[in-house]
């Protein structure tokens, strides 16, 4: 029997997620100032207009739903699924008022975008936008990053008890510290301390290339802030093509490696534990994979001769793939050659790279490479009791921070989750194809937005048709989310409708 | 407090140290990935044809 949830408890939903949406509104004073530093007015004012609706939706919640119940569990899921939905739709605010989207389900689509980290836009002229829109694209997906619930527990929730469901709702799991909000601190810190050393790195590249030195620094900062995102976002229509620089590609992807490792993994290397980095199952299962796609990728271009010269070929075919592994979504090819130049086989490597994905407790999507080395290490665990002597107890042992029995329990609740992106992926190629497009390039966008990478091969643009895009924007969330807080905020508005 | 919540602290010399540690071994990992790339394609220019 379902039960209707009480006023009580939508109060405490109310009340979280007008704390978010506050966090939100007061993100908007770093691209407001970038507005006014840069001279841009009209620009400036779309971020007063966005900051006053996000500081009245938070405040009227503050005083509406006023209460001292800390949330439970089903709250945490639901406030973590409802308030990335609602600080989409009030986010989006300046995006529209830009005049750079056609429509609000394409401004709503970028800014779900750069929360989930996924980096596929809808943006038009995206090589004519202000830098505060820039600075605003690039501070969503390093807020998003890093999860905008773990920046309110940060900064704006100040009681450690009823958080930690909020955090887990978020797709978080991992405590770094056995108290959430010195956890949340603790990401932050490993966060922008990348920011800080990666972006004079990438500054002093871009100079050297022949950027003057404040917009080589505003695309420093923002390729960082986007790299260690895995978020894909970038100033300029070319993506990294822009740069042409081998030294901006080699750092780049340490940027966006290093940001697809878990939270917890870069605490304990971060803290003496630099040894962790060669035994955790995330580490080797991504490495394993990666070392697959660039095989199926390589024969792919290989079969068509379309690099002819090493170098160009290493690095068109690692970029590509660790960005799309990672689920980056950087690119150094244009988004057709995908389906012009490299063909099916090589796009099949590229997919199931995405698919995959990276670690969990990291910025980055898809099945993660815990899940994948569990369900590879339970299937180990099969066929060896079935080898095995009938009397004889069969162990398997996996290492994530410490050395653990393998037990059903972890491998069934792997699988659960992997089922659910594979229903993920199966849905949106459905969708596209539905639309009218081929079934590989389908197949390629729907994982890209379901695993939250960003590469394309151009399906993704202004022009496709707004189900699709609704399709896509509601996989970037369920995808970035890992479904169970989309499942909680939808038994909650079922119980809400049909509870007693 | 934990002991790895000391390191919270960026204004001690020793985490600043510890930090970029972690990072250099980070950046470790990645070049070696990328030397897996260079390698399944050095045997493909070799041996594939």
């Amino acid at each position: 029997m379902l039960l209707r949830p009480r006023a009580a408890d939508l109060k405490v939903i109310g009340l979280y997620t007008g704390r978010i949406i506050l966090g939100v509104g007061l993100l908007m004073a770093v691209p407001l100032a970038t507005g006014l530093a840069a001279a841009e007015w009209r620009p400036a004012v779309d971020f007063v207009i966005g900051m006053c609706a996000c500081l009245a939706f938070g405040l009227l919640a503050e005083i509406a739903c006023r209460t001292a119940h800390e949330p439970t569990w089903t709250h945490g899921l639901v406030v973590a699924g409802f308030s990335w939905l609602a600080a989409t739709a009030i986010g989006a605010i300046p995006h529209w008022l830009s005049g750079h989207y056609g429509s609000y389900l394409d401004a709503m689509f970028d800014v779900m975008s750069g929360y989930t980290t996924t980096g596929l836009i809808l943006i038009q002229d995206l090589d004519h936008v202000s830098h505060a829109l820039n600075m605003w694209r690039h501070l969503l997906t390093y807020a998003g990053g890093q999860g905008i619930i773990v920046i309110a527990l940060t900064f704006l929730v100040g009681s450690a008890s009823g958080a930690y469901p909020m955090y887990v709702g978020e797709g978080k799991d991992e405590r770094l510290l056995p108290n959430v909000i010195r956890t949340a601190r603790a990401i932050w810190l490993v966060s922008l301390v990348y920011l800080a050393v990666s972006t004079p790195v990438l500054w002093i590249i871009s100079v050297a290339n022949g950027q003057s030195a404040a917009l080589g620094f505003l695309h420093a900062l923002w390729i960082s802030m986007s790299g260690w995102s895995t978020g894909g976002f970038a100033p300029q229509s070319y993506n990294t093509y822009y740069y042409h620089s081998l030294a901006f590609e080699v750092v780049t992807v340490i940027i966006f490696v290093a940001g697809s490792l878990n939270f917890a993994l870069h605490w304990a290397v971060w803290t003496g534990r630099r040894g962790e980095i060669r035994r955790n199952i995330e580490t080797i299962s991504f490495a394993i994979t990666m070392t697959i796609a660039m095989l199926v990728t390589t024969t792919g271009l290989m079969k068509l001769g379309v690099y002819p010269n090493f170098l160009a070929a290493l690095r068109k075919m690692f970029y590509q793939v660790v960005s799309g592994h990672t689920t980056t979504g950087y690119s150094t090819i244009y988004s057709r050659a995908f389906v012009r130049q490299w063909g099916p086989v090589a796009m099949l490597g590229i997919t199931l790279a995405m698919a995959i994905g990276a670690s969990a407790c990291s910025t980055a999507g898809g099945f993660k490479g815990i899940r994948v080395g569990l369900v590879f290490k339970g299937l180990m665990l099969s066929v060896r009791r079935a080898l095995a002597p009938e009397r004889a107890r069969v162990v398997v042992k996996w290492h994530h921070l410490r050395t653990r029995v393998l037990d059903e329990s972890a491998i069934s609740s792997a699988m659960l989750i992997v089922i659910c992106y594979i229903a993920l992926y199966a849905l949106g190629t459905l969708a596209g194809v539905l639309c009218g497009y081929p079934l590989i390039e389908a197949l390629f966008d729907a994982v890209s937005a379901g695993s939250n990478s960003g590469l394309s091969c151009g399906v993704t643009s202004p022009a496709m048709p707004a189900l699709l895009k609704a399709v896509y924007l509601l996989s970037m969330w369920a995808g970035r989310l890992e479904f169970m807080s989309m499942f909680a905020l939808g038994g909650y508005v079922i119980s809400i409708v049909r509870g007693r | 407090m934990n002991g790895n919540g000391d390191y919270l602290d960026f204004r001690r010399w020793r985490n600043i140290t510890s930090y970029l540690a972690g990072i250099g071994v980070e950046t470790l990992f990645a070049l070696a990935l990328a030397g897996i790339g260079m390698l399944i394609l050095a045997g493909f220019w070799i041996f594939g044809g």
